[in-house]
């Protein structure tokens, strides 16, 4: 039986890297807000990602200029709110394994630069300059100085401590369970198991979740589990002189994926693997030292399990781009699950249906990246309640924009 | 053992990644009221033994500041592999070639 033990302006269901920075930004301007987490906070894809800030992977329009502004933001947030949370400028590479990768992703790069990122193409002798370490089969690299890495669960406890201190609440280990709508249909109570919570904003950052949070309001968004593996070596002294991603996996993040044929070839078996594991390709190395090497992307349902198969593709790939690695011990494992958005875009706005409810989803891999932007934003046009064009970018990210479609929430188990 | 800054001695509970005794109580005494918690706060059981070594210790002291029984609390999270393994030999388990 729901019992009603507080009250708020506005509620955020999820407590990762979205849901915190939204809640830092609305308590900094004084707005009474809780945020609701089922496990702890940084327990789903903020927990378990490769902790790269990239502007590089993005294209020219609203995505990168979410990613260059939230650098911008990064760089003076840790005096902001007087928390270290390991924040490293090392820049970021992409390599060119053939001559097929320099013709697709030169364009990209340039195109990148026009819209005024730090971004510039680097020939071979440029890029082992900048890379000792890589293997000598790479032939060319695109150089962004912009890009950095930070420690997640350092920035969300930073955050939380902001929050704290700025008047907001948070609720640990509460598990929201459905939601009340007054006659007007607005959601008005929150319910959780023990307890629930009135609040006349009610927003959802609940990341891989996110679908079935809004599921509970009576709404329906494209948003999916992406499974990412991830493994984590020894501490070693500094390796790599950029964090580096691959051509291949670049071109592959900006081909739409329909989940369903997906998981359609996945189940099949035959073209499966190459799908199922999808390209993804990252390397960097954390400030106390430890190499980070990833990353499948597959659509397992809700399972953040890690597969020898999995791991084992990730090993062989990232030890051919730096052979050094071969002989780096790996200590951990781990896997996350992003909220893939099948339209490619993020879900970020208020619902058509239920207009107190306001999605903030859909980041896939780009959350940490782009998140104080994209929060800041947010804050902003929940503060003023005028939403009107939410960036100011060519593309529009509003959630009544979505098609509503007719998969199944689980595709696979 | 290690010395402090004043030359106070402190007791290593996590030597990987050389995290004090009162580290852990003074990260139990915000709010981590677990073994996974307070390793996101102090970095113990982050470094290459992964917590085989201080786990249990740092149980005890949660068990000691919290007033309760090892039986209420919850274990670490087991990850592979259970010890650390060249990426060499990761690579060379069956995988996707075309990845």
């Amino acid at each position: 039986m729901s019992r009603i033990i507080e009250e708020c302006e506005i509620a955020i269901i999820g407590g990762g890297v979205i849901g915190l920075f939204v809640a830092y930004y609305l308590t900094k301007k004084g707005i009474d807000t809780v945020v609701i987490e089922k496990e702890d906070l940084c327990s789903g894809a903020t927990g378990a990602n490769d902790a790269c800030l990239m502007a590089q992977s993005k294209k020219p329009g609203a995505k990168l200029d979410l990613a260059v502004e939230s650098a911008r933001q990064y760089q003076a947030l840790a005096d902001e709110i007087n928390y270290d949370f390991e924040y490293s400028r090392k820049g970021s590479m992409i390599i060119f394994e053939s001559e097929e990768d320099i013709e697709t992703l030169r364009p990209f790069t340039k195109s990148q630069a026009d819209a005024g990122l730090p971004v510039r193409f680097l020939d071979r002798k440029e890029t082992f300059e900048i890379q000792p370490a890589l293997s000598r089969h790479i032939l060319a690299s695109s150089y962004c100085s912009l890009d950095a890495e930070v420690n997640p669960f350092a920035l969300l406890e930073g955050l939380s401590l902001a929050v704290l201190r700025q008047g907001g609440r948070l609720l640990r280990h509460k598990e929201v369970i459905g939601f009340e709508k007054d006659s007007d249909g607005m959601l008005s109570e929150i319910k959780m198991r023990d307890s629930a919570l009135r609040a006349k904003t009610v927003v959802i950052a609940a990341g891989a979740h996110s679908r079935d949070v809004a599921a509970l309001a009576g709404v329906d968004i494209p948003i999916y589990p992406r499974r990412g593996q991830i493994l984590i070596s020894e501490a070693i002294s500094p390796l790599i002189g950029a964090y580096v991603m691959s051509a291949k996996a670049i071109a592959s993040k900006h081909r739409a994926v329909s989940v369903k044929n997906a998981v359609q070839q996945q189940d099949g078996g035959k073209s499966k693997d190459s799908v199922q594991f999808g390209l993804g390709m990252i390397i960097s190395q954390t400030v106390n030292g430890n190499m980070v090497l990833g990353v499948t992307h597959e659509f397992v349902g809700f399972d953040k399990g890690t597969t020898l198969k999995g791991l084992a593709s990730v090993a062989k790939y990232t030890s051919t781009v730096i052979p050094a690695l071969a002989q780096v011990n790996i200590i951990r494992s781990f896997g996350g699950l992003r909220p893939y958005s099948e339209t490619g875009e993020y879900i970020i706005g208020p619902c058509d249906e239920v207009p107190n409810l306001i999605l903030v989803t859909g980041h896939e891999g780009d959350g940490v990246a782009v998140a104080p932007a994209c929060c800041l934003n947010v804050a902003q046009k929940i503060a003023c309640g005028d939403w009107g064009r939410l960036f100011e970018a060519k593309n529009e990210y509003r959630s009544s924009a979505v098609p509503k479609r007719d998969i199944p929430i689980r595709v696979a188990d | 053992m290690m010395d402090d800054e004043k030359g106070k001695e402190k007791i290593l509970i996590c030597r990987c990644e050389e995290v004090s005794e009162e580290d852990v109580v003074q990260a139990i005494r915000e709010g981590a009221h677990t073994v996974t918690a307070i390793k996101r706060k102090t970095r113990a059981g982050m470094g290459l033994c992964q917590g085989r070594t201080c786990e249990r210790q740092i149980m005890r002291i949660l068990c000691r500041e919290l007033g309760v029984s090892p039986e209420e609390l919850e274990t670490g999270t087991s990850r592979f592999p259970v010890r650390p393994t060249p990426t060499r030999l990761i690579g060379e388990l069956p995988h996707e070639p075309n990845y």
